[in-house]
């Protein structure tokens, strides 16, 4: 949901006219997909991307060794295996040889290398250097004392080797991403901070930025050399069109074959055209929205206190009236498609109003007598959100009997205040979507004791001891069941109250197969037959 | 009667300017005479009194949440219920209350400041004008959301920062409509012949040369009224203006938007307060400038 | 008039260095910075890139690191956009947003004037009535309404317009009108006012009791004289309208510089930020020293 939520009428109406009419329909080209998008995406620098609607996009023209698949499960890319030493800490990567870049030079170690390196580099100031911050040698890189990591070795043409400095078994998963992806020092030195202008930009993947006006329209082009076979779908063109309702609009007069990230009165309209509405999807993505308490201060350093607010909110209300019903209800903090996630386990509602009740009088607040004054804080963005908090402020009181006060912000003035020890209220709404499909990310920046999000103060030693345990080991099956058992501990002790897990949502044509969305991205473009 | 009347009884003179308190209900009383400034005049109050009173004139509070979402007009909620089942007729009640504090409280501190900015700046001109004018120019080009953030993350979000961070932000432009006037003004014949009498510049200005802005700064202030009412609704958007549940209606327009096409009460109720209050802002404000122009008709 | 502009442009050069001044002290006033968009990095990470980015050195150091780029013609690079520049934005997105802009200034203009002409000329009669209830009704209505409004009236019903989108010329006309139809009602009656009072004044009366006719008073003595306060209004809805709205912008889905202007000084995306102000500013300044030198041609008895 974007800021379009509010101003959308325009393509509502619209939407209404274009069933009242014949729609003009424009058939595809058999080779063109046309998608639209809600904004315009960062320039195509993999080092420097940040925002998912880019990635979205990047990760179409840019590989790394390992990648993603339609499960969020990590799998591998250009290089065709992988093996990791018994100590954990030696990766060898076996590259494919037939992958080459766009421009028709071979990819190989050596060009692996040199991304790595470069996206270590202080002076590329990449915002996600630190997905290979474990490299031995890389800290050497980040501080300015080295030029390259000594863990980073093209052992051969085709061999690629990374030894770690310490154990982390979430490896994988940051080296699958986007800061990873291998560009052409090549082109780089040709061009400069030029190279990513379309036409000269140059990746190894499926599909090249060949075309680009203004910042609302992207044309990119099949590779014909890609390793896995040219793709069937030619050419892919990408708008952004910031108002969702009027992109439906477009899409209903047969201008656009998929929209994706509908706003909520967009939803709306579709929902109530059945042609729209069988053709409309969404599927929870792994970001999080919790409820968070502050567990050093009272009241909610009260575990009753806080078991009872996770029993007085209607998490089901919620999705339906203020997220349009697009959303998945969440009784937990790991989202689904993570490794070692427990939403299985904990599918049953947790709303039971009499509970909440009695849980609130065992801590003292009968009916919610005496409870102190606390007010909801939240960061918006553009109109996104702020309805959930009234929703809770509404139904914290009519189930508790406690009044409590809401204060918006927008979202960067949010985040330091939340940040700052001395501004940080008791009770915040907060999100975390995951960058690489690990729970080391989430568990390791806010979930443990020593963690620098951690803002609910939230600590556990016997947590703490499964996560690092997890975060070492490379054997994937045993982390996740090491991530299982330290969530259903910080689940027993209620620190947030988890709300609900963000759905993408999109509209696509019938006659498009294969588009859609992983819990973490967008389908590669590769996977789509237009009929 | 023809504007230009000749008869001599009609002509005003330089020192028909100064307003003594006899001319003041004499004002008054020619004010009454007008009846749709005075129907208006009427509106604005029971708009006041209803945003003052709304606790007592509604049933239920303007965030309880309970009652069945989106409900059209009947007679338990006159006006409807809102997406999240609030009544909508308490929430335009108190509603009034924000957006008339915001729309009148920022345009009496853009009042305060840029009335008398501009009036100096055009009158003594030179490098005062220089001055205060380069400093207008400065604020002009400072975006007016850029000083509502600083205002409020500086002073929190209530009411009274929403006023100044707005009246701060429009200041500028009357500041420059008022400087233009009063160049214009100055030049004339019967100030260079108060001044000639001996009258103090700042009599001159105070005295002859201000009333006849008094048209200009209406017609700029009502229009301004309205502008900030909205400029508040697209803060409350960006997490800037009154907090919620706190219903402006600019916020309620904001809000019930998206449901236009389905329960259309949501935006016709607050819209029409909205479009009443500001028209009749304009009529009273039409009636007081006929009233107190020094050129007003015969 | 030479040496008028002469010392004027010489008060710019503070003036500019002002709103410079201004401008990164209220943008490094506001709490968070760039990097509290909420993204996870480790402090590390973020050490890094601030220091990248010159955020870890005081605040006069940054200012004039900045401005020693700026006065070299360098805006900069977007922090939050990393790779985008500033100059892009502008080349991209500024002309969309003045041709906007200039449309929705024709329709105020163009509606606004003859509108309050003609009520000023028949005053108290129905006419006046009529065209001044349409002017307050004109800015009754919040715009993104009116948009709406438009949208279901011409775009819906009559079908004679497209909805949205930026490129052909039929895309400009109901987001101008959305744009301009509240500051038309605006001139409208500022026209109106102004006319009225120059009607009264003495010298009308003695150009009418030489024998000049009406339609020679008016235009000739009461019009120029009314124009005053339009230029200055003309000057301020340049101000208002060249920047882009936020709102038209989303609902019309126009390529704008609003967009970038409102989601810039939320990011807190500092260079962003200053080069739009800055480039606004410019233009801003050029545009009042027109208008001063427009209110000596129309009125030769002002001084400044």
């Amino acid at each position: 949901m974007r800021r379009e939520l509010l101003f959308s009428i325009a393509g509502v109406l619209a939407v209404a006219a274009a069933t009242a009419t014949t729609a003009r329909t424009t058939t595809t080209a058999s080779g063109t997909l046309r998608i639209a998008i809600t904004g315009a995406p960062d320039p195509f620098d993999p080092a420097l991307l940040g925002d998912n609607r880019s990635i979205e996009l990047a990760q179409n023209v840019y590989e790394g060794v390992l990648g993603v698949n339609d499960r969020a499960q990590i799998v591998p890319a250009v290089a065709k295996s992988y093996t990791v030493s018994a100590s954990g800490l030696v990766y060898t990567f076996h590259l494919r040889r037939n992958v080459k870049f766009q421009n028709g030079d071979p990819v190989t170690a050596r060009d692996f290398a040199y991304t790595y390196n470069r996206s270590l580099l202080p002076a590329t100031a990449s915002g996600t250097s630190f997905f290979l911050a474990d490299i031995k040698g890389a800290d050497a890189v980040l501080n300015g004392k080295a030029k390259t990591a000594t863990g980073i070795k093209a052992v051969d043409a085709y061999t690629l080797r990374i030894t770690l400095a310490h154990k982390a078994g979430y490896f994988a998963a940051e080296i699958s991403r986007w800061p990873a992806w291998v560009v052409d020092s090549k082109v780089i030195a040709k061009d400069g901070k030029g190279w990513i202008a379309p036409g000269k930009n140059i990746g190894s993947g499926a599909y090249r930025l060949t075309g680009q006006v203004g910042d609302s329209q992207y044309t990119f082009s099949a590779n014909p050399t890609y390793y896995l076979g040219a793709p069937s779908v030619k050419q892919v063109k990408v708008s952004a069109v910031g108002d969702s309702t009027a992109a439906v609009a477009r899409y209903q007069a047969g201008e656009f074959d998929a929209v994706v990230g509908l706003s909520a009165a967009a939803i709306l309209q579709v929902k109530a055209n059945p042609t729209l509405r069988s053709q409309f999807h969404s599927t929870p993505i792994e970001r999080t929205v919790w409820l968070a308490m502050n567990n050093k201060k009272p009241p909610f350093d009260n575990k009753l206190v806080r078991q009872a607010f996770n029993a007085a909110i209607d998490k089901n209300a919620i999705i339906k009236i203020a997220l349009a019903g697009v959303g998945t209800p969440a009784n937990a903090w790991l989202p689904p498609g993570i490794p070692g996630n427990v939403n299985a386990q904990h599918s049953a509602s947790t709303y039971d109003v009499s509970r909440a009740r009695d849980l609130l009088a065992k801590a003292g607040y009968p009916g919610g007598k005496g409870f102190p004054s606390v007010a909801l804080h939240y960061g918006i963005n553009y109109g996104e959100y702020a309805q959930v908090y009234e929703l809770i402020q509404a139904q914290l009181q009519k189930n508790l009997g406690i009044k409590v006060g809401l204060k918006e912000l927008p979202i960067n003035a949010f985040n330091t205040e939340v940040d700052n020890k001395k501004t940080r209220p008791l009770l915040w709404g907060y999100t975390f979507g995951f960058d690489y499909p690990d729970a080391q990310e989430l568990t390791e920046y806010l979930g443990i004791g020593s963690a620098p999000y951690n803002y609910e103060g939230y600590t556990n030693a016997r947590y703490d001891a499964l996560i690092a345990k997890a975060n070492a080991d490379s054997n994937q099956k045993r982390r996740a069941q090491l991530y299982a058992q330290a969530e259903n501990i910080r689940l027993a002790d209620a620190p947030i109250v988890p709300l609900y897990f963000v759905n993408q949502n999109w509209l696509v044509k019938p006659n498009v197969s294969g588009f859609g969305y992983s819990p973490l991205y967008m389908h590669p473009w590769r996977q789509v037959t237009i009929h | 009667m023809s504007a230009l009347s000749t008869q001599v009884a009609d002509r005003r003179e330089p020192w028909d300017d100064v307003r003594t308190p006899s001319q003041w209900a004499e004002a008054w009383r020619r004010l009454r005479k007008q009846r749709i400034a005075m129907a208006s005049l009427v509106f604005l109050v029971v708009v006041a009194v209803v945003a003052v009173f709304a606790p007592l004139l509604t049933t239920s509070g303007y965030s309880e949440i309970g009652f069945d979402p989106l409900e059209a007009p009947r007679w338990a909620h006159i006006m409807g219920t809102d997406e999240l089942g609030r009544d909508t007729w308490s929430r335009v009640a108190y509603g009034a209350r924000i957006s008339m504090l915001v729309g009148f409280g920022s345009q009496a501190i853009a009042l305060a400041i840029g009335l008398p900015l501009g009036a100096v700046a055009g009158f003594y001109g030179r490098w005062l004008d220089a001055l205060l004018m380069r400093a207008t120019d400065i604020m002009f080009s400072l975006p007016s959301i850029l000083v509502a953030l600083l205002f409020v993350t500086a002073f929190g979000t209530s009411v009274e920062v929403l006023m100044l961070a707005i009246g701060f932000a429009t200041w500028p432009t009357l500041a420059r409509l008022v400087r233009a006037e009063v160049l214009r003004t100055k030049q004339l014949e019967f100030v260079e012949a108060a001044d000639s009498i001996g009258c103090s510049p700042s009599r001159v200005l105070r005295v002859h040369v201000l009333p006849h802005t008094t048209g200009l700064v209406i017609v700029q202030i009502t229009f301004a009224i309205s502008q900030a009412i909205f400029t508040e609704a697209f803060l409350s958007f960006i997490g800037l203006g009154a907090q919620p549940p706190a219903p402006s209606w600019g916020r309620l327009l904001v809000d019930g938007f998206q449901y236009l096409q389905t329960s259309p009460h949501l935006v016709i109720f607050p819209g029409a307060a909205l479009f009443l209050t500001i028209l009749a802002l304009n009529s009273l404000g039409d009636g007081l400038r006929d009233v107190l122009d020094p050129h007003r008709p015969n | 008039m030479a040496l008028y502009l002469t010392r004027r442009l010489l008060t710019l050069i503070p003036a500019w260095i002002g709103v410079t001044l201004f401008a990164f002290m209220f943008v490094h006033s506001i709490p968070g910075g760039p990097f509290d968009t909420g993204a996870v990095r480790p402090p590390a990470t973020r050490a890094i890139l601030e220091s990248h980015y010159h955020l870890d050195r005081s605040l006069p150091v940054q200012y004039v690191l900045y401005m020693k780029n700026v006065v070299t013609g360098d805006l900069g690079e977007s922090i939050v956009q990393p790779g985008l520049r500033v100059s892009t934005v502008l080349t991209q997105r500024f002309p969309t947003s003045a041709e906007l802009g200039g449309a929705a200034l024709l329709v105020a203009l163009g509606i606004g004037v003859p509108a309050g002409l003609l009520a000023a000329t028949k005053r108290n009669q129905l006419l006046d009535r009529v065209v001044m209830v349409g002017a307050t009704i004109g800015y009754a209505i919040p715009n993104f309404i009116l948009s709406i409004l438009f949208i279901l009236v011409v775009g819906l019903d009559l079908r004679l317009l497209p909805l949205g989108g930026w490129g052909r010329p039929s895309q400009v006309v109901l987001p101008a009108l959305a744009l301009g139809l509240p500051w038309a009602s605006f001139v409208a009656r500022l026209t109106r006012g102004t006319v009225i009072g120059t009607l009264e004044q003495d010298y009308i009366r003695t150009a009418r009791a030489k024998g000049a006719g009406p339609a020679r008073v008016l235009v000739q003595h009461a019009f120029r004289n009314a124009l005053m306060p339009i230029t200055t209004v003309t000057a301020l809805l340049i101000a208002e309208l060249i920047t882009g709205s936020l709102v038209i912008e989303s609902i019309f889905s126009i390529p704008g510089m609003g967009q970038y202007l409102t989601n810039s000084v939320l990011g807190s995306d500092y260079t962003m930020t200053l080069g739009l102000i800055i480039f606004y500013a410019t233009l801003l300044f050029a545009a009042n020293v027109v208008v001063d030198l427009l209110y000596v041609w129309l009125d030769p008895r002002i001084r400044y």
